[in-house]
């Protein structure tokens, strides 16, 4: 038994395969939301991957200059310093070509709110699972 | 000096050891199911998670998947003997049981002697067919209590990033960008806000490669 701090590399050890790097962006479309009501939608686009492949993802929300590194992204709609809107964007892989993203957003507050269509960018980094040819 | 970028693997740069790999199922509405891990440290935690025993369609760990109607709710943290899982989801869309692959990493205040995890007579265990990311930087630091703490890799380019945050003993992979707790990258830095803990410490690895 070694010490795997000890090495660079030791093919003791499994590593990760990354087997490709997509990049792309959508447009979010904009909405207006009674009170109590939400939108929520689907989006799905060309991600091809080995099957069960792990998928590292980052995203962009416009207007903000960093990538947060997470699948779940929270969004909060901001009116007067009052949060009036709560919603998500979710990242998944929904099968060996496809990952879906899912955008909601719901209404807290007493009047309709509204937001503009807004672009995300995406950037995923797909890796080939150890133990699985 | 070259670039890193263009080399698939190299013996200059650190690549990733998988130190543990654990596969299974945890039937629905079943909370920190203990799992033991065999180490003799906590490790750094992450994987995917699926109803399909196949992984066609899965999830990132921990997964929070609410927005299709299925509820999918898949955590897993660990400790210095176990891995913890749980899984909820609607009682009517949700599977009845969900799939885990998990793997770990050895955290950078940690000099152990691990069991090999690469014993497959008949399968790669490198395959210059693929990129083997190679680490920039790894460590751990203290995540300052309603502040952002900034990791500066200045490499004017947006790289892969990897962040475990720990707490009490207990190391969480991030995969949620939270209403205050995220962690961010640019060309320059690594940013971690931490809203909510005022003792965290968050584990991060940064590579060379490219997001």
């Amino acid at each position: 038994m070694t010490r795997p701090s000890d090495f660079t590399l030791n093919s003791d050890y499994l590593s990760i395969a990354q087997t490709g790097r997509h990049s792309f962006s959508f447009l979010v479309t904009g909405a207006t939301i009674q009170p109590g009501e939400y939108v929520d939608h689907i989006y799905t686009f060309t991600v091809p991957a080995v099957a069960g492949a792990i998928d590292r993802v980052m995203v962009q929300v416009e207007g903000d200059n960093k990538y947060y590194i997470n699948y779940y992204q929270y969004l909060s709609l901001v009116s007067n310093n009052v949060e009036v809107g709560v919603g998500y964007i979710n990242i998944y892989r929904s099968g060996p070509n496809t990952i879906k993203i899912l955008h909601y957003m719901s209404n807290v507050s007493a009047g309709p709110i509204s937001y503009d269509s807004f672009t995300v960018n995406v950037k995923i980094t797909s890796f080939k699972p150890p133990n699985v040819l | 000096m070259a670039d890193p970028r263009d080399f698939l693997l190299n013996t200059d740069y650190e690549m990733d050891k998988i130190i543990l790999f654990k596969t299974g199922d945890i039937p629905r509405d079943a909370l920190d199911v203990a799992v033991p891990h065999g180490l003799s440290f906590t490790p750094l935690i992450f994987g995917i998670c699926s109803g399909d025993p196949n992984f066609a369609e899965n999830f990132s760990i921990p997964c929070d998947n609410i927005g299709n109607s299925r509820d999918i709710q898949f955590y897993a943290w660990a400790d210095e003997t176990n891995i913890y899982l749980s899984y909820t989801g609607n009682q009517s869309t949700s599977p009845n049981k969900f799939y885990y692959r998990i793997y770990g990493f050895e955290p950078t205040n940690v000099k152990a002697h691990v069991a090999s995890t690469s014993n497959y007579a008949n399968n790669f265990i490198l395959n210059t067919d693929y990129n083997y990311c190679k680490l920039k930087s790894a460590g751990i630091v203290d995540a300052t209590y309603y502040a952002t703490t900034t990791i500066p890799h200045n490499l004017n380019y947006l790289p892969q990033v990897m962040a475990w945050y720990d707490l009490a003993g207990g190391i969480n992979p991030y995969a949620e960008s939270g209403r205050m707790d995220n962690i961010s990258v640019d060309e320059q830095n690594v940013y971690i806000y931490n809203y909510s803990y005022p003792d965290l410490k968050v584990h991060y690895r940064i590579y060379y490669d490219e997001a």
